[in-house]
């Protein structure tokens, strides 16, 4: 029937589950923010991975070494190739987070949309989850997705008797299996640190200026307590935490155990929990009227 | 009854802002009228769930508001007071997003969010971002997003804010269309009491957090055959001290009306009679009806001189 003939009628048929609903947050969330720049440097983030996979090839690959008579190459320890990966891959997954994160919650609270999303029976933890499943999808791809797809470049590019085919069950999948962990735990604390500044204000620009407030003043203040109080203090900044953490990826290998992780882990907790209950707390269906 | 309160109370931290709600509130469109502060955006917020009862019960369809939140919500259409869109997003896909975080598939909400915005009359402005259109056309996005999923009950927060004449006017039709025509139940919270009855078939009313009134607009607006409107041309004084010299009630209103209450006995003609005697013509003889505005203010009256007495 033309749309001009429907005067009103029912919804007729069955609804989709709530695991849907939450994908549907997820997809407009993404066609929200990604409007022209955002989507270009995003995309360009991206895009570094054709960069990763063109180096691995000239320099994994003997026979392509030849071909373009590339003859010095720094073989390079399998540990400190991964350890540098993550530390690049995690400045790019803080970018990622810092120009996505603050426009996926901002400007719905800038406009009091959340009222009539909070009455579609999607609840606070729904919403919140399908918001951490579309920053996951940006800075997932750069942080544990890119570490995974980096193991796959490895086992297919580096010859049978490298070291990393030798010993791929005793070393090189433990190895990995870390650096995955270390990824997936940077992309879940950026996404519920980016979510969360996201939620402080309805200007995303103040969320952007928070979001680096808070992750330079953090690493600022450790360093000084550190110094000033007690070299013994625990990490709370993002980077020397994922620095500690990376720097076990190496020296596991070679059986030495400097600075135990749990401080480091306990601190990630810590920005975890601080996030997400902050979120919660900011999303309260009675809150989000901006009264 | 698609909305029963039973004993409600709700507390804003240590404010007690519904006071043992108890209402069965039943026909197709309501409208839920009181003075600020009264507690009309706090119960609609509790229908939704965004509020927990101290104690008591409020049920919506059957559902209980605390323990199936999420089935209410399914059937529940909301049209907030303030201004509520996502910048950027034009407002078909705005419906869309609506439609398919209620349930419905990506395919269906499509259709709905089509059909909805030509039914609210802004189908050739729906790929335009929310942000630009005008508050009126805003204000049907609204409505039509409360509409895309087909709600059983619609619940409307002061439609016709901020809207000119002519768009308060189109909305209200609207509304008075959507309760007669879509099958929903239609709650319709205004300050506007001539919005109210345009569109509404009852009404219940509630001051300092109770129900006060509720009933059948038709039922509650009755005529008072003893009490008459009277506007006469002569002498004005002279028919008051007449009326009044055979210890009749009578007063007379700012306009120039007279108000003439009849004692048991007398008929109709009395007047008539005195009119005559006096030499003073009657131009307006009518029995008293009351208004909605005249019912809501001796409600509110009534009760506020009800919680004085509690008080004192």
């Amino acid at each position: 029937m033309p749309v001009h003939e429907i005067k009103y009628r029912a919804v007729e048929g069955e609804l989709s589950p709530g695991p849907f609903r939450i994908l549907s947050v997820t997809k407009f969330t993404l066609l929200a923010v990604m409007n022209k720049w955002v989507a270009t440097t995003l995309m360009a983030g991206s895009g570094q991975l054709l960069v990763y996979g063109t180096i691995f090839l000239i320099m994994g690959n003997p026979l392509v070494r030849q071909a373009l008579q590339v003859t010095q190459v720094i073989d390079l320890p399998i540990p400190v190739i991964l350890r540098n990966f993550i530390l690049i891959q995690l400045f790019i997954c803080i970018i990622m987070a810092n120009i996505a994160g603050p426009r996926m919650i901002s400007p719905e609270l800038a406009h009091r949309a959340l009222p009539v999303i909070y009455s579609r029976p999607i609840g606070r933890l729904g919403y919140v989850a399908g918001k951490f499943l579309a920053l996951q999808v940006l800075v997932g791809a750069v942080s544990w997705v890119q570490v995974f797809l980096l193991f796959l470049v490895m086992w297919s590019v580096l010859p049978p008797e490298h070291l990393f085919h030798t010993t791929l069950w005793t070393q090189s999948i433990p190895l990995m299996a870390r650096a995955m962990l270390i990824a997936v735990l940077a992309s879940l604390v950026v996404s519920l640190f980016g979510l969360a500044c996201s939620a402080a204000t309805k200007n995303f620009r103040y969320a952007v200026v928070i979001f680096i407030a808070v992750m330079f003043g953090a690493s600022f203040v450790s360093r000084v307590a550190q110094e000033v109080i007690s070299s013994n203090m625990p990490d709370i900044g993002l980077f020397q935490v994922f620095m500690t953490l990376t720097d076990q990826l190496v020296h596991r290998v070679r059986g030495v155990v400097d600075r135990p992780v749990t401080g480091a882990l306990l601190s990630l907790g810590v920005w975890c929990a601080a996030s997400l209950g902050y979120l919660l707390w900011r999303l309260r269906p009675v809150d989000v009227y901006g009264e | 009854m698609f909305i029963e309160l039973d004993n409600l109370t709700v507390k804003y931290g240590k404010r007690l802002v519904l006071d043992k709600m108890t209402a069965q509130l039943d026909g197709r469109s309501i409208g839920l009228l009181g003075p600020n502060g009264a507690g009309k955006s706090t119960l609609i917020k509790t229908l939704l769930g965004y509020l927990t009862p101290v104690s008591g019960t409020a049920r919506v369809m059957g559902f209980d508001v605390v323990k199936d939140r999420m089935k209410i919500r399914q059937v529940i259409g909301y049209m907030p007071e303030h201004e509520s869109y996502i910048k950027g997003l034009s407002a078909v896909r705005f419906l869309r997003y609506m439609g398919e975080l209620s349930g419905l598939s990506p395919r269906a909400a499509m259709e709905r969010a089509h059909e909805v915005l030509y039914f609210v009359g802004i189908h050739e402005l729906r790929y335009r971002p929310v942000e630009t259109y005008s508050l009126g056309n805003q204000q049907r996005v609204k409505l039509a997003q409360a509409l895309v999923h087909g709600p059983k009950v619609l619940i409307l927060d002061e439609p016709t804010n901020s809207l000119d004449p002519e768009g308060r006017d189109e909305m209200l039709h609207l509304v008075r269309d959507i309760g007669q025509i879509s099958g929903s139940h239609v709650v319709m919270c205004s300050h506007i009491l001539n919005d109210v009855e345009f569109c509404c078939d009852a009404v219940t009313v509630i001051n300092r957090g109770r129900v006060v009134l509720t009933g059948i607009i038709k039922e509650l607006k009755k005529e008072d055959l003893r009490t008459y409107d009277v506007r006469i041309e002569g002498d004005r004084e002279r028919f008051l001290g007449a009326v009044a010299s055979l210890g009749w009630e009578c007063s007379q209103d700012e306009r120039g009306g007279i108000r003439v209450k009849l004692p048991e006995g007398q008929e109709t003609s009395s007047i008539f009679r005195i009119a005559a005697e006096i030499g003073v013509q009657l131009r307006h003889f009518h029995f008293k009806k009351d208004s909605l505005e005249d019912i809501f203010v001796s409600v509110l009256r009534e009760s506020e001189g009800k919680i004085a007495d509690a008080r004192s």
